[in-house]
């Protein structure tokens, strides 16, 4: 009767342990970092397009179109410029990435989100 | 019976362990895979940030460079102490996503090309790299980053030539000409009064070309029977493209003079 107790309770201590030490979480966080680098490429070969005399001049309008134009089906672009939203983000998405810049004092935040592939 | 509840609770106890160590094993590799991953994820990031944060401090030489211009007319009699005052630093730091970064950027006016100078992609062609004729600026960037206040850390520094389209030897050269006309033109006057003065400048307009896209202004007085004139020739520069919008810049020189009048002295009524 003690051995049954003794293998039952070690059978409920594996359980909790196999539940707790998922490896499905750590699958999770590799596809959102991964999905957080593509968002924050997808910021880069923007600001690399446009240049940043465009991002200090542009009128805000233009910026945020500028943004919706550089995103695609998986990757969405927006921000912040001078304290004007140009979207809100996406309603799924796996990662994001938010760069702050500061030009000639105006400040814009690029934002990115991308989709898991 | 008794054996038999013995051996299953045995079997039991192995199965589950094998679950328990396999399970393990499985998440142990993927959380070293997670780890991987979130490591080159940074470096990416990293390595992508640090010629945005390069490019920001070169725009930054620029718009201040631009704005010093803007504001500080250059007098061409000193056009050396006026260009070595296009000088600044600056420190940046913040935080993107789990980014923290700093950048020190130290810009000063040079005449000559860096060896290690080149351009920034970040900067338009008509403001990048080194002109021979325009206003040259090199930027010196210095880039630490690092991920949570650890690694993975990214350090980088560039020396960059970037430039203003404006002509500082060239205008300085065509204001010093002005001068030296006005000078020249206001040096003997028919008499020392303003009407004398503003007849020479008249004439003075349709000589060399420097003269004529400069405003001239002068000034006589006569003091203990000596006509000293006081000169002025200045010119603006208006719709210079620049980061911060076209933009205009002022050169300016001036000088004094005394004056050889040729009026007879003017004879005071005799008495009755």
């Amino acid at each position: 009767m003690l051995d049954i107790g003794t293998a039952a309770g070690w059978a409920l201590l594996c359980l909790a342990l196999l539940s707790t030490m998922s490896p499905y979480s750590a699958r999770v966080g590799s596809v959102i970092a991964t999905a957080d680098v593509r968002s924050g490429e997808a910021v880069f070969h923007y600001v690399n397009s446009v240049g940043l005399v465009f991002l200090a001049n542009a009128p805000p309008d233009l910026v945020c179109a500028s943004l919706l134009g550089h995103s695609n089906s998986t990757v969405a672009l927006g921000g912040v410029v001078e304290g004007v939203r140009c979207s809100p983000p996406p309603t799924s998405f796996n990662g994001t990435f938010s760069l702050e810049v500061s030009l000639g004092g105006r400040e814009l935040t690029l934002q990115g989100w991308a989709e898991a592939r | 019976m008794g054996r038999s509840a013995i051996a299953a609770t045995i079997v039991g106890a192995v199965v589950f362990s094998t679950l328990l160590l396999a399970n393990t094993a499985l998440y142990e590799a993927q959380n070293d895979y997670l780890i991987a991953v979130q490591h080159s994820s940074v470096q990416v990031e990293e390595a992508g940030l640090a010629p945005i944060l390069v490019g920001e401090e070169a725009f930054s030489s620029l718009a201040s460079s631009q704005t010093f211009l803007q504001s500080h007319p250059m007098d061409c009699l000193d056009q050396a102490l006026y260009l070595q005052s296009l000088t600044g630093t600056e420190v940046r730091a913040g935080r993107d996503q789990s980014i923290s970064y700093s950048a020190r950027a130290s810009w000063s006016y040079t005449d000559a090309i860096s060896g290690t100078g080149s351009g920034d992609p970040l900067i338009p062609k008509e403001f990048d790299g080194f002109s021979s004729t325009g206003l040259d600026l090199l930027v010196t960037v210095s880039v630490d980053e690092s991920f949570a206040g650890g690694l993975p850390s990214y350090s980088s520094q560039r020396i960059e030539n970037v430039h203003l389209p404006v002509e500082p030897e060239a205008e300085a050269a065509d204001c010093r000409v002005a001068l030296a006309y006005a000078r020249s033109a206001l040096s003997s006057l028919p008499s020392c009064d303003s009407t004398s003065v503003m007849q020479k400048l008249s004439t003075g307009t349709a000589g060399p070309y420097a003269l004529t896209s400069f405003s001239t202004y002068a000034s006589a007085t006569s003091s203990s029977g000596v006509c000293v004139v006081n000169y002025s020739v200045s010119s603006t520069v208006a719709g210079i493209p620049g980061v911060l919008g076209p933009f205009q810049w002022t050169v300016f020189g001036s000088g004094s003079e005394v004056a050889s009048v040729s009026e007879l002295p003017r004879l005071l009524p005799s008495a009755p």
